[in-house]
């Protein structure tokens, strides 16, 4: 059992709903009412998070659904293997042959960038087909907008474009020679990290074009999380969680904070919102709700009996709902002292 | 915590140029399954359509890590795709990857070794080359790529043999067995290799043992002539006319009888000796029946060597350069002319010069573990970059079970297997690669046995 620091914040499973395969991506409605999960056998669905009610079949993918995004107003945009964006039910062709990696909001909810094949399409609301970035040097892995929607950094075998997001021209590039597999934009938008399938983390100051370089992760690494004030950066990468401070001068020759629990590599990590707690899933099973101050003690864990591949914070920050390897979405309620 | 094992799919590379069947194979594999779901990832496009719902048309994408090094170059389409693939694990029992007829697979196989999770669920299998015996000996005299698709093989399917002849085929069987000394060979018409041969053939399961064409495990000797002469004791003379070289290393090993059978059981001990170091033969000295290699310095216009025989007996002489081109003669000591009972030209086959080549090793005995981990790491660092694919059973000083291993450049992956028992330890293992100095391996690995 995890070390629990005496009487506090603790979780618990509220309720577990089992779907057909592994859970790709988990995002919460705006409301709270219900989580949505894009699963391995194409589906995209809406589970409840209260308990009532039963699982609502959102979209339907030919092959895989291999990602999903909520917008503000709760429109739901997801991708798959069959090449197709759908959004509330309407469906657009992007690729013959290429799958969608990736698709996402603009934070306000105006524009999703899709990431298929080599290029980022830009799609309205509707899901109508904008505009089409020039092919990058590989397949897009990942896109993370700019916090305030100006641009969309896309990352791929040789570094990071970062586009306009008007028309998905060129703004900077942020080469690295080297395989991105996810990438994250710091909320004041001045930093973004990535991390590589070489086992490593890369830091970016975007304006002045500083970058750091960060080694010695256990495996490749997937998992990027910033609080919301952008102090910390928490980073996955094996079954220690690594979180860097950017305070002061930042990371550079510090120490960054490191969090051993869980027994198997870390799949999804995430701040609490406008909270410090962290909290992390792995593929041990364990959801682990972290106090991330040095001596980073474990507020509380809970176990599924399944790996976990996903997970996500409720937008009030009292709830987290989890995806499993075979199927299982959890919701679990963060219970204040 | 809980427990989290899922069983891992197995992976089979198929790789073969444009034209070898490899489409043919596919179909026949997907319409033969019956009741076996395989995902086909592609990389060609065009030749026969594949039938399967599950093919994914994968763009190769060359990913290079860690500044370029040879083995850290990998298939980067290949991981995102088969990362996807795994998850849907209900859905597959196989999955098969085709290659294009150029690619070289190193980085197609190295993505399975350097990627935590696809080792964590996948296995790969195998790696399967398809031949086609009516083009392949232009292929290898023309690519590196072809030879490299040999030498990378678990398996390999010579196919549509009824356009050559069976004199051709046993000299391209020959051929391919030197570059590849380990892979199972299949000859066939029109792709109809039965398909337990190509799914599930085990090539990277190290319990599997190791099977290397006997054939290939001596084969290049060290010397290129022998001769077995019935002496009487006495101080003999070698005479050599010629001098191609400036000196000529020569052994002089007793025999049991004047037969070839008896020369045939101390090849072995004679291949050793020649990895010996030579000294060179003083004007005094003699060469002697006692298993030191002698080099003797030749000089224009012949040379004379003693040969020093104190016990009649039959005597072998292994010499580094064919008799006739050293114009080697035996003398009595009375100075008649002695012929040999048995002459044996073992001349190296020049024929075909593949830069790619197998080194097979067997040797009885123990070996040390330093000397031997230190050895193996030297060997893969320094020439991992031309060895594709080593394989070995070791049998090691103070450990009861076999150590197996295996690796891909530098690459290595070794494990202890099932005990020895009552079987006779020994060691067996194979290098394939480019550029390999036999001499230099069998003798850098000799010097690891206790």
């Amino acid at each position: 059992m995890p070390d629990v620091a005496g009487l506090q914040t603790r979780i618990e499973i509220t309720t577990t709903h089992e779907t057909e395969d592994w859970v790709n991506q988990i995002s919460w409605a705006p409301d709270g009412s219900e989580v949505y999960a894009a699963c391995a056998d194409g589906a995209v669905l809406a589970v409840p998070a209260g308990g009532v009610g039963g699982i609502r079949e959102v979209h339907r993918h030919e092959g895989a659904a291999t990602c999903l995004s909520i917008a503000p107003d709760g429109a739901v945009a997801s991708g798959g293997h069959d090449g197709t964006v759908r959004v509330d039910g309407r469906t657009t062709r992007l690729g013959e042959g290429d799958w969608i990696e990736r698709v996402t909001w603009r934070p306000d909810g105006g524009r999703i960038a899709a990431a298929c094949g080599r290029s980022v399409h830009l799609l309205g609301v509707d899901g109508t087909l904008e505009a089409e970035s020039s092919p990058l040097g590989a397949t897009v892995t990942c896109l993370a907008w700019h916090p305030k929607g100006v641009n969309v950094a896309a990352g791929s075998y040789g570094g990071v474009k970062v586009l306009r997001g008007r028309d998905g021209t060129l703004a900077t590039k942020l080469p690295w020679k080297g395989s991105v597999l996810e990438l994250t934009v710091s909320p004041d938008g001045r930093r973004l990290a990535h991390g590589n399938q070489d086992s490593t983390v890369h830091f970016w100051d975007i304006a002045k074009k500083r970058e750091l370089h960060m080694w010695g992760y256990e495996t490749k690494v997937r998992e990027l999380a910033w609080r919301h004030d952008g102090r910390f950066l928490a980073t996955g990468g094996g079954s220690s969680i690594t979180i860097w401070d950017f305070s002061g001068k930042g990371p550079e020759g510090s120490r960054p904070l490191e969090l051993d629990q869980h027994a198997a590599p870390v799949s999804w990590l995430g701040f609490r919102p406008a909270n410090r707690m962290l909290a992390s899933v792995a593929a041990d099973g364990m959801l682990v709700l972290w106090e991330t101050r040095a001596s980073g003690p474990v507020v509380s864990a809970v176990a599924f009996d399944e790996p976990l591949s996903v997970a996500s914070w409720s937008p009030d920050g009292k709830r987290i709902a989890v995806g499993g390897t075979r199927g299982t979405v959890g919701i679990c309620e963060v219970l204040e002292a | 915590m809980n427990s989290i094992a899922t069983p891992k799919i197995p992976v089979t590379v198929l790789t073969g140029f444009l034209g070898s069947g490899k489409t043919t194979l596919l179909n026949r594999i997907l319409t033969e399954q019956h009741g076996q779901k395989i995902a086909v990832i592609e990389n060609e496009f065009g030749e026969v359509g594949i039938d399967n719902d599950l093919v994914i048309d994968a763009e190769e994408e060359i990913f290079e890590m860690n500044n370029g090094c040879i083995c850290c170059t990998v298939r980067g389409d290949l991981i995102r795709i088969l990362g996807q693939l795994m998850r849907r694990k209900d859905r597959f029992d196989h999955i098969l990857i085709e290659t294009t007829g150029l690619a070289d697979p190193g980085p197609v196989i190295q993505t399975f070794f350097v990627d935590e999770e696809m080792q964590d669920h996948l296995d790969l299998d195998g790696v399967v080359t398809m031949v086609d015996a009516g083009h392949i000996l232009l292929h290898l005299d023309e690519s590196s790529e072809a030879q490299e698709q040999i030498a990378f093989a678990d398996v390999i399917i010579l196919n549509k043999i009824d356009l050559v002849d069976s004199a051709q085929l046993d000299g391209l069987e020959k051929r391919i067995r030197r570059l590849n000394a380990a892979a199972r060979i299949h000859r066939v018409e029109n792709a109809s290799v039965p398909v337990p041969e190509v799914v599930g053939v085990g090539g990277f399961d190290m319990t599997r043992g190791l099977e290397i064409d006997p054939d290939l495990l001596v084969p290049g000797y060290p010397f290129e002539w022998l001769g077995v002469y019935e002496l009487e004791p006495g101080r003999h003379s070698l005479v050599f006319d010629q001098d191609p070289d400036p000196s000529v290393d020569v052994l002089v090993l007793p025999v049991d009888s004047a037969t070839d059978e008896a020369v045939d059981r101390r090849l072995r001990e004679a291949t050793i000796a020649f990895s010996d170091r030579t000294e060179p033969l003083g004007a005094d000295d003699s060469i002697r029946p006692d298993g030191h290699l002698a080099s003797v310095e030749l000089v224009s216009g012949g040379t004379s060597a003693v040969l020093g025989i104190e016990r009649e007996g039959a005597y072998a002489v292994f010499t580094e350069h064919g008799a006739g081109e050293l114009g080697l003669q035996l003398l009595s000591a009375d100075g008649q002319l002695v012929r040999p009972a048995v002459d044996r030209q073992i001349a190296p086959d020049h024929e075909h010069d593949d830069t790619v080549s197998s080194v097979g090793i067997e040797a009885d005995g123990e070996l040390d573990p330093e000397r031997l981990n230190e050895w193996l790491g030297t060997l893969l660092r320094e020439k991992g970059q031309d060895i594709f694919r080593s394989k070995g059973v070791l049998a090691i000083a103070g450990m009861d079970e076999r150590y197996v291993f295996q690796g891909v450049h530098m690459l290595m992956d070794g494990q202890s297997d099932r005990p020895w028992g009552s079987d006779e330890r020994t060691n067996r293992l194979i290098f394939i690669g480019r550029n390999l100095d036999r001499d230099e391996l069998e003798g850098s690995f000799n010097s690891c046995l206790t």
